[in-house]
């Protein structure tokens, strides 16, 4: 009896273990690559020339001064290249829980630490209806 | 005798025979390629197989058609719209939200189990109304609850007011992953080659799972229970373990389904999900007693040709596509109804046979000779 609850209790450790796993593994970011002039912990770093940017595996963004473009990554660790005004820097970095994060790319190339911050997404633009209350609709055909 | 078995052959597949009929009469009327048809139908095969496998085990039980998949197709969304919450991309987030539907819908499925052994001889229409009052708790959580009670990060998902879940909830971060897993094209024909494999596995878990313990306790169940329960069986934990099955398996095919078209409607998605399942299985030549798994193949193919096809047909019969919308919902509701129709019939004529052979058959033909007697009088 106890062997049983001893299993059961392992086997829901495991399930809970894969699920934070997963949770970490697949949580998606969305950054936003700015070539703007940025004041990032205090510094004020000034827009560069064009850079190009790699974040992993994805494909390279060229980004032009005072331009943003934006990437999605998945998961915590993630791998930054930055190629621009003549050097090129690599850095290996950590996500936190947050959705969405500016990298200021000036600060990144001036060898900031602080060259990335949350930032709150926006919440969605109101339409010209968004006084009207959204009704929720059941009992449509649905497409199969 | 000849004559017989095939007056049998075509009484037991009549609904099967009469879609392979008008399937073959709309496919020209319809103007579609064939590679746009087989491609069609593969996308759909992937899509629906494994809502309708999970129609299977609840029939080897003797429970009849589980209009109680809806219960499991609810846990799965749940599951869909945390994972969308947080914002979790990637297979990681089909299988995270097949891990938060999971105790969901065993607890639904107990609760489906639970009802239904009070209703023993009446678990389909009791299902169908479980379905319903199951649908009005979900829209509470959803409605209510999601952003007021349960904490809802992505202000998108939100309807306008604060609280509850807009109608539709884009799956942009799930969408088409299982079918993508795997790529493989075939002379320009796209397979999704992961999705089979999770179909194969669930079919070699159906055909395995018969042959155990619980299977063949299933199959007693669903024989004779009174029989299964003087054998030492527990009837009632038996049956509840098959709705739970089936329920849970639901979740899981309700997630692959929506993985697939890569929007959720919340308030509508897993309202006909039953509805459709069964009407495919019954055209695959299944009845309430018996289901195969080839049932289930031949019924999705033949159901969804003819749901592809019947939009054109009608536009080139009638001249209006609407038609082919109207006459999908005029299928599932009209099949469901003569399978259970036919079903009722060969209950009543099993049972009049049974009654003939105690009697004998002497003592019928000396019955029959008696009758014949008295009209004579």
């Amino acid at each position: 009896m106890l062997r049983k609850l001893f299993i059961r209790i392992l086997l829901l450790g495991a399930v809970v273990a894969f699920s934070v796993f997963l949770f970490s593994s697949g949580k998606g970011h969305t950054l936003l690559l700015d070539n703007k002039t940025a004041t990032m912990g205090g510094h004020e770093h000034a827009a560069v020339s064009a850079v190009t940017v790699t974040v992993d595996s994805l494909k390279p963004v060229k980004i032009l001064p005072g331009e943003r473009d934006l990437v999605v990554v998945k998961g915590v660790h993630h791998r930054i290249t930055v190629s621009g005004a003549g050097v090129t820097v690599e850095k290996r970095f950590e996500l936190p829980f947050e959705d969405m994060f500016l990298c200021s790319m000036p600060a990144l190339l001036d060898g900031d630490d602080a060259w990335f911050e949350a930032k709150r997404p926006e919440a969605p633009k109101a339409a010209d209806d968004s006084n009207k209350e959204e009704v929720p609709v059941a009992g449509e055909i649905l497409p199969l | 005798m000849n004559q017989s078995k095939t007056t049998r052959f075509l009484i037991n597949n009549a609904v099967t025979i009469l879609f392979v009929i008008l399937s073959i009469m709309s496919i020209p009327l319809s103007g579609y390629s064939l590679p746009y048809l087989f491609q069609e139908i593969l996308t759909r095969l992937g899509r629906n197989m494994f809502l309708v496998l999970s129609l299977l085990i609840p029939i080897i039980a003797g429970m009849g058609l589980n209009f109680g998949i809806v219960l499991g197709a609810m846990a799965g969304q749940i599951g869909l719209i945390l994972v969308s919450d947080w914002n979790i991309l990637g297979m990681q987030g089909i299988l995270l939200a097949a891990i938060i539907g999971t105790p969901i819908s065993v607890f639904l499925g107990w609760i489906c189990g639970s009802v239904m052994n009070r209703a023993k001889g009446r678990e389909m229409v009791t299902s169908y109304i479980l379905g319903f009052f199951i649908d009005g708790l979900y829209q509470l959580v959803v409605l209510y609850l999601m952003g007021s009670l349960i904490p809802v990060l992505n202000r998108a998902l939100v309807l306008s007011r604060g609280y509850g879940i807009r109608n539709a909830v884009n799956l942009v971060g799930i969408r088409q992953v299982l079918d993508n897993l795997l790529p493989l094209q075939i002379a320009g024909v796209r397979i999704p080659l992961a999705t089979y494999l999770v179909i194969a596995a669930l079919c070699l878990f159906i055909v395995w799972f018969r042959k155990t313990k619980l299977g063949q306790d299933l199959r007693a169940v669903g024989q004779d229970m009174g029989t299964a329960e003087a054998a030492g069986i527990p009837v009632e934990r038996t049956r509840i373990i098959a709705i739970i099955i089936s329920t849970v398996l639901a979740c899981y095919g309700q997630i692959i389904f929506l993985q697939n078209l890569g929007t959720l409607n919340t308030y509508n998605s897993h309202t006909q999900t039953g509805m459709f399942a069964i009407a495919a299985l019954l055209i695959g030549g299944a009845s309430v007693v018996k289901a195969t798994i080839p049932n289930a193949f031949i019924g999705v193919i033949l159901f969804h040709l003819l749901f592809i096809v019947s939009p054109m047909a009608g536009k080139e019969l009638v001249g209006s596509a609407q038609i082919g919308e109207y006459f999908r919902q005029f299928i599932s509701f009209g099949i469901i109804a003569v399978a259970l129709v036919l079903h009722a019939w060969r209950r009543r004529n099993e049972a009049e046979q049974s009654r003939s052979l105690l009697r004998g058959g002497g003592a019928r033909q000396e019955g029959q000779s008696r009758t014949a007697g008295i009209k004579e009088d």
